[in-house]
């Protein structure tokens, strides 16, 4: 496997201060990706057996399974894992660095490299739930994305509390080729990037009429650290969805439109 | 004053650690000369680690009993000698009890402890452990199976500890089950406190449970099963991440009728 882990060039200190590397230090490259936030991070590239590491650097590697080789199968040429049945990439482990960090973020980012194999589906392809009870999740209703989070509202007129925020693209975005597709959420806006480009832009502005006021401000204080990182379905089964996945990862903040368009250059096979 | 120390570590940093903050205050070196050495010959057999008691002290003895005794603040009873079980426990499992000059040495120590951490005594990490505990973590993790565990004399745990039998709490309802657990007697059934850190740690009873499965002290045989471990774990490990996520409740035990 290629060493996928770009080490920082500066180190953290007991006492949060920044250290310059040793001068003796041989050059680390940066990463082609950003690195900030990032929890997870799956390349796909294994190319047998069941396992899928996390090869994020981030400490405990959280590693998921492929369900079975029939309905899911290594892409041949290393990259990428297709579904070309009902099947679930998942980890029944407490996926517990995730859940805290976001928790404590009240942000998150879902990040996926894939080939949707038809534009007639309705599936989940990444997401962190439970018996369709979500924390978070990227997916797919034929020719839309659409990305849901589960917050709390702390505004003490709200009356429905642990709802699930949801955004959505227009039609004819999803399409059967290979996209990048980045779901960003933080405490009042939530945005889904295809092809490092903003693929919900928000309603224009009628100047005729007083601008809306702010969103309410949210908090992830909802989630449940008993909901499962998986790929490709619920973790119940009951949203499949078929295609191949090259890359995916999740960041606990937003990441910005520049740091979305860093990630999609990098490509998914660096 | 002392309680600053515990949480030390986290602030270590911070540079804002009073420097009239003492290393060790006169209740950890009287712990040390006077009080440590009757704790290990009376009370280590059986309540040190995976012994058949209430774990009270430390696997390793040393600075390790003494951060777990501050921790269990039933134990200390706030440093306070008419309620430590230290002193108001008595003679039991066959054990005689202190004599006075034993006694008076405990009640010194409990008083020097009292002056170096004052009236607030210290962090109950087992108090703040329940305030964390969650019905639906609980639920998730299928911890309640234990109730149905059977052992080799064709019973099961909950028909021999429904109601809290022997210190060890583990109703065939669970709803029930993890109520009794919330209570300052029924969390030492699955959570004991460690001090192999800087800082007490709450962490799973997997020892003392496999040890009691072994048949020893007149227990039941019970083989403890991977799937009964995980059950333990994954509750553990979904009550460290509500812990350390910042979402608990309000630290404390709770009452046998306080609402889940």
């Amino acid at each position: 496997m290629k060493n996928r882990l770009f080490a920082v060039l500066v180190s953290v200190s007991a006492c949060g201060g920044i250290e310059e590397a040793a001068d003796d230090q041989p050059p680390v490259p940066e990463s082609p990706r950003v690195q900030e936030g990032l929890q997870a991070l799956y390349m796909f590239d294994e190319g047998d057996g069941l396992i899928v590491h996390d090869t994020s650097g981030v400490e405990p590697a959280f590693d998921l399974q492929l369900d079975n080789l029939v309905t899911n199968h290594w892409v041949p040429d290393g990259h990428g894992v297709e579904v070309v049945g009902s099947s679930v990439i998942t980890s029944t482990e407490v996926a517990e660095k995730v859940f805290v960090a976001c928790v404590q973020a009240n942000a998150v980012s879902l990040e996926v490299w894939i080939e949707p194999a038809n534009n007639t589906q309705n599936g989940t392809i990444f997401t962190y739930s439970k018996n369709n009870e979500r924390n978070v999740t990227l997916g797919v209703e034929q020719t839309r994305y659409r990305g849901d989070v589960r917050t709390s509202n702390p505004d003490p007129l709200a009356t429905e509390l642990d709802v699930n925020n949801t955004v959505q693209t227009p039609e004819n975005i999803a399409a059967p080729a290979v996209q990048h597709l980045v779901y960003t959420r933080n405490q009042t806006t939530a945005t889904i990037y295809v092809d490092g480009t903003v693929a919900n832009p928000p309603n224009p502005q009628d100047p005729n009429q007083p601008p809306p006021p702010p969103p309410p401000i949210t908090d992830q204080n909802g989630w449940s650290p008993a909901y499962q990182l998986a790929f490709g379905n619920e973790t119940d089964g009951n949203r499949p969805w078929l295609g191949k996945i090259y890359l995916a990862a999740i960041y606990c903040r937003d990441l910005t439109g520049v740091e979305v368009q860093k990630n999609f250059a990098a490509g998914f096979a660096f | 004053m002392k309680a600053v120390l515990l949480i030390a570590a986290l602030g270590a940093c911070s540079g804002s650690i009073d420097n009239d903050t003492p290393a060790g205050g006169e209740g950890e070196s009287m712990f040390a000369s006077t009080v440590a050495p009757l704790l290990r010959e009376a009370c280590a057999g059986c309540h040190e680690g995976a012994g058949t008691g209430p774990a009270f002290l430390g696997e390793t003895g040393g600075g390790d009993d003494y951060l777990q005794l501050l921790s269990n603040s039933r134990v200390v009873g706030n440093f306070q000698s008419a309620t430590a079980l230290l002193l108001t426990k008595g003679s039991h499992s066959g054990s005689s009890w202190w004599d006075a000059g034993q006694q008076a040495k405990i009640s010194a120590w409990l008083a020097a402890e009292l002056a170096d951490f004052g009236d607030n005594g210290i962090p109950d990490v087992l108090a703040e452990w329940v305030g964390c505990m969650t019905i639906e973590n609980w639920n998730d993790s299928r911890i309640g199976e234990w109730a149905n565990k059977q052992t080799d004399q064709d019973a099961t745990c909950g028909g021999c500890h429904s109601d809290g039998e022997y210190n060890f709490h583990a109703n065939a309802t669970s709803d029930t089950m993890f109520i009794q657990q919330r209570t300052a007697l029924g969390i030492g059934s699955f959570f004991q406190v460690s001090a192999a850190g800087e800082t007490p740690e709450v962490f799973p009873t997997t020892a003392k449970l496999r040890s009691k499965c072994s048949g020893a002290n007149l227990h039941p045989g019970c083989a403890v099963d991977d799937e009964y471990v995980e059950y333990l774990d994954r509750f553990y490990k979904l009550t460290r991440a509500t812990l350390t996520a910042g979402l608990c409740g309000p630290a404390g035990y709770k009452t046998l009728t306080d609402p889940i």
